[in-house]
């Protein structure tokens, strides 16, 4: 009699031990994993929202002319492509009438090797923008030495200056007198320093992986900013026409020393 | 003799004792089925959302899948160059600017035979060497580089000396060009 007076206090308090033993923890567990339905659905929700966006994008880019696709290859190509670098600089001395003297390319190599990039991290998923720098020393009037800095200012192939020496020659080379004719104003020679970058294709990239790691690119992307303006204002204010890439031509010689 | 109780209990009094133990026993199963229906529907819960979130990350999976294509994969390596591009671009002083500045204020009697630029973290150095016919006429010039706009600062003369020719005087002069965005 007195085990089933005392039942319901014993029951009570086993009562009470299940629901902070066992229902406390399991409703924390499901707050928790209500908190992540919430976010996969947010999550969800811009997804379906972000696929419109890329599949506008997609539309836009389709639709863009060959033209400016160039232009934006171009500028950032996916290798270093420092033959096409050395025409666009030649195609500029020989717009302006200036001399080319020298040019240098500043380990290129160096740049790429030193890249110290933690496995698994965005940028191993990402290509890093690589930046090479070239000095080019040229001779001519000042008027054609600055027509010559316009020209290499808007390359297709995107330059960004650091140093410029404009200096007055006393002594001219027998080659250059032959070669270059100033009619105003004394012989100078300029020397240009200015980087140039290219920026490597990741074939293996993989657009989910980007996604969970926040990738600002594809952010932009999911949320429907394809940045097709850069284009025109690239165009209008750098670049005034696309540069198009040299070929080799038909190459093979027997004597390679003969002229 | 020994005492028989004959007595049933109603009439013994203890019938209030067997209906409290009752009650005690329906109470404490009541409180136990309460505490264990509470648990089960938590768990119950716990599980449907368990499964929403399995839905929900299949779901996220197979449309980021479905995003890997290579139409994607290039309209991406477009917008990353598009995105170099703009930072490049909004970081880019143009030299050729800078020159025409310089050519707008300078005086006609001055002759530049050394003009140097060096690009610094948010300004470009300006060194330039310019002949002119006296110090009067070098002041003048300082003054006029100085009014190229609020973009220059600190412009100063660094030297001067006697032309080499010997007609004129020498004057270096270096100021900084800040970057305005």
């Amino acid at each position: 009699m007195k085990l089933k007076i005392l039942f319901f206090p014993i029951a009570l308090f086993v009562a009470f031990m299940i629901t902070i033993f066992f229902t406390k923890p399991e409703w924390d567990i499901y707050q928790e994993k209500q908190e992540e339905l919430t976010k996969l659905t947010m999550e969800l929700d811009d997804l379906k929202s972000g696929n419109a966006s890329i599949e506008n994008a997609t539309k836009k880019f389709n639709s863009l002319t060959p033209d400016q696709e160039s232009l934006v290859l171009n500028a950032i190509p996916s290798e270093e492509k420092n033959d096409d670098f050395l025409a666009e600089v030649h195609k500029s001395a020989e717009t302006s009438g200036v001399f080319i003297i020298s040019t240098k390319i500043k380990n290129p190599q160096i740049n790429r090797a030193n890249r110290n990039i933690l496995p698994g991290s965005l940028a191993s998923m990402t290509p890093t923008r690589t930046g090479v720098t070239a000095e080019v020393s040229v001779m001519g009037s000042y008027i054609d030495i600055a027509e010559f800095v316009k020209e290499v200012d808007s390359h297709n192939r995107f330059t960004t200056p650091r140093e410029l020496l404009i200096i007055e020659q006393q002594v001219i080379a027998d080659v250059a007198e032959e070669e270059i004719s100033v009619e105003n104003g004394s012989m100078i020679k300029c020397e240009l320093t200015f980087d140039f970058f290219s920026k490597e294709k990741n074939e293996k990239l993989q657009i989910a992986n980007l996604i969970r790691a926040n990738d600002p690119v594809i952010k932009s992307l999911l949320s429907g900013q394809f940045k097709t303006g850069i284009i025109e204002d690239y165009q209008n204010s750098i670049t005034r026409e696309v540069f198009r890439p040299v070929s080799a031509g038909s190459a093979g010689k027997e004597d390679i020393f003969s002229r | 003799m020994a005492k028989i109780n004959l007595k049933s209990n109603e009439m013994s009094g203890r019938r209030p004792n067997s209906q409290g133990s009752n009650k005690s026993l329906v109470f404490g199963i009541v409180s136990l089925a309460v505490g264990l229906a509470v648990f089960g529907m938590v768990r119950y819960l716990t599980i449907q959302t368990e499964n929403q979130n399995e839905e929900a990350r299949a779901e996220v999976v197979q449309l980021e899948n479905n995003m890997n294509t290579d139409d994607v994969k290039k309209l991406y390596d477009f917008q990353d160059r598009l995105i170099e591009i703009e930072g490049l671009m909004d970081n880019k002083v143009s030299q050729m600017e800078l020159l025409e500045k310089i050519e707008r204020h300078t005086l006609p009697a001055t002759r530049f035979t050394k003009l140097e630029f060096e690009r610094q973290s948010s300004k470009t150095e300006i060194d330039a060497t310019v002949v002119v016919e006296n110090h009067v006429e070098l002041a003048k010039q300082i003054e006029a580089f100085s009014l190229i706009g609020s973009e220059v600062e600190n412009v100063f003369l660094s030297s001067s000396k006697i032309n080499r020719e010997g007609s004129g005087i020498e004057g270096n002069v270096i100021f900084y060009y800040k970057d305005i965005k």
